[in-house]
């Protein structure tokens, strides 16, 4: 991603890494990530806490951040949930969720609000038609860059058509999927790692999304 | 909406949120079968709005889950839904904090994100399968997809311009 300032090699850094003062400090951190996240916050969080903050280093991160992907929640709350409690527990926990959600919330429906209240004026009605085309093209492009991930693993581009099939032509639940197709994959996955195989630590945690990934969190 | 349905709601949401393997957006083809084909809370229109929304504004993505509760039963429905795909997350303090003292944690984490990595990817392409299939079948949505998905990939340019653009010409164009 941006390895300027991960030079430094991760676990030599012997002075107390910096973090933050109080879970008010988490919150206003998190509000600034989310304002500035216009689609994927997931770059901005990774900015914001490894390479401002210099709370995590990149390693760690790297750990964290498979650890939400993979964990309930989708994984911009399970980020802000992990990094919250490292710091201050449950108290840390829920003042970073409440600032990754609370005023962008506000600001969104606030938007909405306004569109709804001019939703009966044809270019305000063109305009949304417009905006929501285009927000399909976008996922439509995360689901490309995504997809493009699985070249060459070809376990996985069945797992993917598989779960692809169930939910879309199927109408399986989501829960069903990652119980059935999930599991299999996991277990096949497990078998092949071998004990000695090495932690989530390859490579940059957000390079599936890119900096203009959109859908991330 | 009465409040048994609010918490139908609720736990329809949380219990996707359990199961959400990456991003939010994975879980809309389900979440679409819920408020739009099963209960005709909302129409698709109104869908699809909630998703524009959320990517053109700043904030993180996934509250297009707070809109669609907005657009479901007002500010009530708004808390719903947020709170409900936030809930389950927060639990994981503690999971991790049991799970981290296995011996092979981190074996466990890897194969975790390899074999479901896939799955997340199967979701996601449902998703857009499902939002690009009910575009109303004028060709201008589609038009605008394509140009949209294609000026991605090409430039640079962040999603939520790609939006605002797409608003604009929308709002020039007669549909």
């Amino acid at each position: 991603m941006r390895p300027a300032q991960a030079a430094a090699p991760p676990g030599t850094d012997l002075e107390a890494r910096p973090r933050p003062r109080s879970p008010w400090d988490l919150f206003l951190t998190f509000t600034l990530i989310a304002l500035q996240s216009f689609g994927g916050a997931l770059v901005i969080i990774e900015r914001t806490v490894v390479h401002s903050k210099r709370w995590y280093d990149e390693r760690e991160f790297v750990g964290i951040y498979a650890i939400s992907q993979v964990l309930p929640g989708p994984t911009g709350i399970a980020l802000c949930v992990l990094m919250g409690d490292h710091f201050f527990g449950i108290r840390g926990a829920a003042a970073a969720l409440a600032g990754f959600i609370l005023i962008p919330s506000l600001i969104v429906l606030g938007i909405a609000a306004v569109f709804e209240q001019f939703v009966h004026v044809p270019w305000v009605q063109g305009a949304l038609q417009g905006m929501g085309a285009a927000s399909i093209g976008i996922v439509l492009l995360l689901a490309w860059r995504l997809s493009r991930t699985l070249y060459g693993n070809r376990i996985g581009v069945v797992v993917a058509a598989l779960s692809f099939v169930a939910v879309a032509l199927g109408h399986w639940p989501v829960g069903t999927v990652v119980l059935s197709i999930g599991v299999g994959s996991v277990w096949l996955a497990w078998r092949r790692g071998g004990p000695s195989s090495g932690g989530p630590s390859s490579g940059s945690p957000v390079r599936n999304s890119g900096p203009s990934a959109p859908g991330g969190a | 909406m009465s409040g048994q349905e609010l918490l139908a709601l609720f736990a329809h949401f949380f219990s996707l949120a359990i199961f959400a393997t990456g991003g939010a957006i994975g879980l809309a083809s389900d979440m679409h079968r819920y408020v739009v084909d099963e209960h005709a809370y909302i129409t698709h229109t109104q869908f699809v709005n909630s998703i524009a929304l959320a990517q053109s504004a700043p904030g993180p993505n996934l509250l297009f889950v707070t809109v669609m509760g907005w657009q479901i039963a007002g500010a009530l429905g708004a808390l719903t839904t947020t709170c409900a795909i936030a809930a389950p997350a927060l639990i994981l303090p503690l999971v991790v904090s049991r799970l981290s003292g296995l011996a092979q944690f981190d074996r466990l984490i890897a194969a975790l994100k390899r074999g479901l990595g896939p799955v997340a990817i199967g979701l996601m392409v449902a998703s857009s399968y499902l939002l690009v299939r009910e575009t109303p079948g004028q060709w201008k949505g589609l038009l605008i997809i394509a140009a949209t998905f294609l000026l991605g990939l090409l430039t640079r340019l962040p999603p939520a311009l790609l939006i605002v653009l797409a608003g604009a010409s929308g709002a020039l164009i007669s549909w």
